[in-house]
């Protein structure tokens, strides 16, 4: 059993720090803070209206798994109907606030800006890595900028998506699954190498 | 030694050192094992299975049944590991295995002298008597003398891992047809892998003298290869065998990454399991050279004609100072004729045939090589071979040779076609079984398609892989397949020489000889699958890679009803052995699944807590104080706290489903047995849920929030089982119900805060909310701020019976929110308590929890019959009525005391009327749950009891046999402590 992990326990974050090979980072990842987040779920037979109305108002929904980012927000498609929505530099009550008044009756919301982690991959070696996890085609030709998926990595829920053509991909995970999805993350990287930062110092 | 002086895919610049049974030798880069224990003259590499003959190396690949020897030592140790696909590294350390004391005298080899009582079916009849006598002598001592090596039984020190690649045409196989196969694909511009078990690429073409496109076959290998690597749309994957074919164009492999180093670079796994989605897959796996059944055909230095030849040319080995070869068809005369090519001295070619075609009778005279048509090897001699003996219909003869290459024929690999159900069909002009129904997206080429002649793998190569190409949406590439001259094929079907003398044998793992077919047959094991299990044919590492074919056409002769009729085995994954390890990949020891820090973990830790795994979660299981003796003191403490001032736990733990909607009232009716769209906003309710049919799923209480607006909670084993069932009911049952999920699991810490003292603790940390009695009444609900501000839904709730609270708010306030609870609660002793102290208060109190919802009881039986509401339908109403369900001497839920009450009681003890013997027939319940009470002094348990409810006060017999215990208690209420629920109220 590699001792890579072995001072780390199960139960917090892999801390900050580089894992693998001396000098070699062919893989970064960071936590990504100050995101508030909502579910949005179109009421009965108001996804079409309720798009539209969203679109409108500047916010692109598209009912696919997409991720569209504006300045201020990304939606991502989750389900039929179904949507995350991220805003930077807003908490979960102003986002829920801020919806609500744009989608009036065709929508439910609930805020999640506490129920999970998000975090960003990239670097070099970011596809060969994750594929060890994610089972989803991430070749240029399959899944590309503004693409989104809603899988399973490694026994963890996640919903993830890419959000540069870098590639940098960012995987929003639940917040009591965060640490079994780093572990598996950093043993996965660690042959390419991998600074991991924003997880705090353990 | 019987290295070739000159040839073989080796770098004869460098030296390996290795030890074989302590003994030291030496091979090249480029070598396996095999080749390098042949190359030091070792030929006695094992001991067989069952008579423990002496045994050399058979083949020169994976379907090895010989050579297994256990590879390292230590912590790395790996039994059964076939040499001929072990590649040499420095360093290596290698044992035989099943001898003892030694591999040249192995005192179970007199098993060979018993073979006349050791034939198929031994076990069966002869170990039946006494019975008791099978699992303790028999078993044990068949399993010591017949096993092969043994387990390191260390921590495996290595990594594994996974991975998945994706790709339009996966090509197995790497030989003529698989290289041919990948170019044409790959220069459509399709995403290629080409995947191969060796570590080399090329297959039967680095054994071969041909010419590709007028060069040697080698070139071609070497240009294909360099091609290909050029490519960014191929990915090569030597040391990578793909061992299953599934559903959904997948493929399981197993990648050797570090086995062929003495240990893993740093930060390198050892094997990685590989599951590669493939739009197309070619399946170029070749052909096994099978071979031939005679008398002694298992000496050491007999093996395949080809393995002949690839340790000749491919390594540069003689397998003997000289040899022979026998055969019934052309290929196997090539191998021959291949091998003298690379110098070893080849004393004659036996074929059962009259005559060889032309260019194979020119090239043989050209060489110099003796043939003897018509014959027949019918003995053979020497513990290492040293002679066979051929008959011909001018008489016998001996010849003196230290290697005999036997080819039977070609059986094609079509394994991975039978993966889903595919059935192998024989072609009697090639005497061979070829690919029947094939998984969906995958073609075969090449010799695994009966397609055995050089020219025809390359073309047919070509032509699969840029049909595959363009199936997946590429456009053809125009260049052409390579030529090479056509290569003979013919073969006269020949299974076994009919001679007496020693054993003939069918299957060298499992040491499975002729005569062993004829037993099966003569006692009417006659179908294949049942000729497999009686004798063990084909059973193993090699799961009969070599001795299927000859096995069933022998049966075919017996029955007479031919080998078509006769039919395979089923070929089943993997194909060949796989690692436990690398199945488990990251996944081992804690790794194994996920583990879920509660938001309260780290300040848990610093409490000093004991946790304890429940599902995925760590949840505190109780708070040790200095000086208490065990868990049971401090448990104690902890209830009394609870019941006389105030105690507090992280309940985050359960499920919390959001739920919105004009519906939603009208949908919790139809899921909870009881009435919700009555419920009044600001209130919770306690809800029972069933399945469809009838048993109770899962409890919890939901809260109405706002007119269209609950909150629902989960017992914390079923919080993803519930939110499924809904997502169910509202996708499939009632998709007209307007009513949106979601889970709120992760975004709110919960805190319950319990005792007589909890709401002078609320009070302090409330922005001002009214919590007094009258204005947050038992089950109400406020949605408020707490601690300056912070959000926060509060539940007055009891799960243990006092007057209690449980506060939400935003998880990452869930630490600062239990921080200031007990800054709050100091004033009053205020003490924090665990998973164990909310069993004892719970059980105290007469609630159910899981032990009691464990999916066999209603809700009648849990006493909650009277909450089903009669005015509504909801699921598993209709099955809940079952007469069985209602039968009223069925256990129902009620409590128990001991009547000597210093004494303990078990969970899971059953209940005997006193009297009744302790037999099923008078089993009358169990208990569920028990806990010592504090409050009350002594133990107490919960559980189900026929009539139980009729029996309060009587006593029964708690008999529970597996922990020794057998105690009088006291049937009682359920609600031992505050039975009329004032406590909760106040």
């Amino acid at each position: 059993m590699s001792d890579l992990l072995a001072h780390v326990p199960h139960t917090r974050l892999v801390p900050e720090g580089s894992y693998g090979p001396e000098g070699k980072a062919g893989v970064r990842a960071r936590q990504v803070l100050g995101l508030a987040v909502a579910t949005l779920t179109a009421r009965k037979g108001k996804a079409a209206d309720l798009a539209r109305r969203l679109c409108a108002a500047g916010l692109p929904l598209v009912d696919a798994p997409k991720a569209v980012s504006t300045m201020a927000f990304t939606t991502i498609g989750t389900g039929p109907g179904r949507w995350l929505i991220l805003a930077e530099g807003m908490t979960g009550t102003a986002l829920l606030a801020h919806l609500g008044s744009l989608a009036g009756a065709d929508a439910t919301l609930t805020d999640q800006s506490d129920a999970n982690l998000i975090v960003e991959v990239t670097g070099p070696d970011a596809r060969a890595t994750l594929a060890k996890g994610v089972a989803v085609d991430l070749h240029p030709s399959a899944f590309g900028a503004g693409d989104a998926a809603t899988t399973v990595v490694s026994h963890v829920g996640v919903t993830f998506w890419q959000s540069d053509a870098a590639p940098a991909y960012r995987f929003m995970v639940a917040r009591s699954f965060a640490p079994a999805f780093l572990r598996w993350l950093t043993a996965s990287a660690a042959e390419f190498g991998i600074a991991l930062s924003g997880t705090g110092r353990g | 030694m019987t290295r070739l002086s000159t040839g073989g895919l080796i770098d004869r610049s460098r030296t390996l050192s290795f030890t074989f049974d302590g003994v030291a030798y030496t091979g090249h880069p480029g070598d396996t094992l095999a080749s390098a224990l042949l190359a030091n003259g070792v030929r006695l590499v094992g001991r067989s299975f069952k008579y423990h003959r002496p045994r050399g190396i058979f083949t020169c690949g994976s379907e090895e049944p010989n050579a297994l020897v256990e590879l390292r030592t230590g912590a790395r140790k790996e039994p059964n590991t076939r040499a001929t696909t072990v590649e040499l590294f420095d360093g290596l350390v290698a044992q035989s295995q099943n001898r003892w004391p030694s591999l040249e005298h192995d005192a179970l080899s007199v098993n060979q002298w018993l073979t006349p009582f050791l034939g198929a079916g031994f076990y069966y009849k002869t170990f039946m008597w006494p019975a008791s006598f099978w699992e303790k002598v028999y078993e044990p001592t068949i399993r010591r003398a017949a096993g092969l090596g043994a387990a390191s039984e260390l921590v495996d020190p290595d990594t594994y891992e996974k991975a998945f690649a994706f790709c339009d045409v996966l090509v197995i196989g790497s030989g003529a047809t698989g290289l041919a196969a990948a170019l044409a694909a790959a220069r459509s511009g399709a995403r290629v892998i080409l995947a191969d078990e060796d570590f080399r690429l090329g297959g039967r073409l680095l054994t071969e003298n041909v010419a590709i496109d007028g060069a040697p076959a080698r070139d071609f290998v070497a240009r294909a290869e360099a091609e290909l690597s050029s490519l960014p749309n191929v990915r090569l994957m030597p040391r990578t065998t793909v061992f299953g074919a599934y559903d959904g164009s997948e493929y399981a492999c197993v990648e050797r990454v570090s086995d062929h180093v003495a240990v893993p670079a740093a930060f390198q796994p050892r094997q990685r399991l590989w599951r590669i989605i493939a739009k197309r897959a070619i399946l170029a796996t070749g052909a096994f050279d099978r071979p031939i059944v005679f008398p002694g055909n298992d000496r050491p230095g007999v093996m395949t004609a080809q393995a002949l030849a690839t340790y000749a040319q491919r390594f540069g080995v003689g397998a003997g100072a000289n040899a022979a070869v026998f055969t019934n068809n052309d290929a196997g005369v090539a191998a021959a004729l291949a091998a003298a090519n690379a110098g070893l001295t080849l004393e004659a070619v036996i074929d059962v045939r009259d005559a060889l075609p032309s260019p194979l009778a020119a090239k043989a005279k050209a060489l110099g090589v003796r043939v003897i048509t018509g014959g027949e090897v019918i003995a053979t001699k020497g513990k290492r071979l040293s002679a066979i003996t051929v008959r011909t219909k001018s008489g016998t003869q001996t010849l003196a040779v230290e290697a005999l290459g036997i080819s039977g024929g070609a059986t094609p690999n079509l394994n991975l076609t039978c993966h889903l159900g595919g059935k192998p069909v024989y072609r009697e002009d090639i005497a061979a079984f070829v690919p029947g129904a094939v998984p969906p997206g995958m073609s075969c080429a090449g010799a695994v398609a009966g397609q055995f002649s050089l020219s025809d793998c390359l073309n047919a190569g070509t032509e699969q892989g840029a049909a595959a190409a363009a199936d997946a949406g590429f456009a053809r590439a125009a260049a052409p397949a390579p030529k090479a001259e056509e290569t003979p094929t013919g073969i006269r079907a020949f299974w076994q020489v009919k001679a007496k003398g020693d054993l003939a044998f069918v299957d060298l793992q499992n040491d499975v000889s002729a005569k062993d077919v004829g037993i099966a047959h003569k006692e009417g094991f006659r179908a294949v699958e049942l000729l497999k299990r009686y004798t063990t044919m084909g059973m193993a590492t090699d799961q009969g890679k070599n001795s299927n074919m000859a096995g069933l056409a022998l049966m075919a002769e017996l029955t007479g009803q031919g080998i078509a009729a006769t039919g395979t085995t089923v070929f089943r994954p993997p194909y060949t052995p796989v690692a436990l390890g690398v199945l488990a990949g990251h996944h081992r020891e804690k790794d194994f699944r996920p583990t879920r820090p509660t938001p309260t973990h780290a300040w848990a830790e610093g409490q000093g807590a004991v946790f304890v795994e429940t599902g995925f979660w760590l949840r505190a299981a109780y708070f040790p104080k200095p000086g208490e003796k065990d868990w049971l003191e401090s448990v104690n403490r902890e209830v009394k706290a609870t019941r006389e001032s105030v105690g507090v736990i992280d309940v985050s733990t359960f499920g919390k489903i959001d739920l919105q909607g004009p519906d939603v009232g009208t949908f919790l009716d139809r899921v909870y047995i009881n009435m919700f769209s009555t419920l009044q906003v600001g209130k919770a309710r306690y809800g029972v849920m069933l399945r469809e049919d009838g048993l109770v799923m899962d409890d919890g209480t939901t809260a109405r929030l706002a007119d269209t607006h609950y909150v629902m909670t989960t017992t914390t084993a079923n919080a993803g089982k519930v939110f499924q069932h809904l997502e169910f009911c509202l996708q499939v049952l009632w998709p007209e119900l307007d009513v949106q999920l979601a889970s709120i699991s992760e975004q709110w810490a919960q805190i319950a805060v319990s005792g007589p003292r909890s709401r002078e603790v609320l009070a302090k940390l409330v922005d001002g909310h009214d919590v007094s009695n009258a204005g947050l009444p038992f089950m109400g609900v406020a949605q408020t701020t707490v601690l300056g501000g912070i959000e926060a839904r509060i539940f007055r709730l009891s799960f243990s019976g006092e007057l209690g609270y449980e506060i939400a708010v935003p998880a990452r306030q869930g630490e600062r929110l239990m921080e200031t609870i007990m800054e709050a609660g100091r004033p009053f002793g205020i003490t924090p308590y665990g998973t164990e102290t909310l069993g004892v208060l719970r059980i105290e109190k007469g609630h159910v929890s899981g032990s009691e919802l464990n999916g066999q009881t209603t809700a009648r039986d849990l006493g909650l019959g009277r909450m089903a509401s009669t005015k509504k339908d909801y699921i598993g109403r209709v099955l809940s009525q079952r007469p069985a369900f209602q039968d009223p001497a069925r256990p129902i839920f009620v409590g128990f005391k001991p009547v000597d009450k210093a004494q303990r009681l078990r969970a899971g003890a059953h209940l005997l009327t006193v009297g009744a013997q302790a037999t099923t027939h008078n089993d009358e319940g169990y208990v569920t749950s028990v806990a010592y009470s504090p409050t009350l002094g002594h133990f107490i348990g919960l559980g189900f009891l026929k009539r139980g409810l009729e029996r309060i006060g009587e006593q029964v017999r708690a008999y529970d046999p597996v922990r020794g215990s057998d105690i009088l208690v006291e049937v009682c209420s359920p609600a031992f402590v505050d039975p009329e629920g004032e406590k909760q109220r106040v």
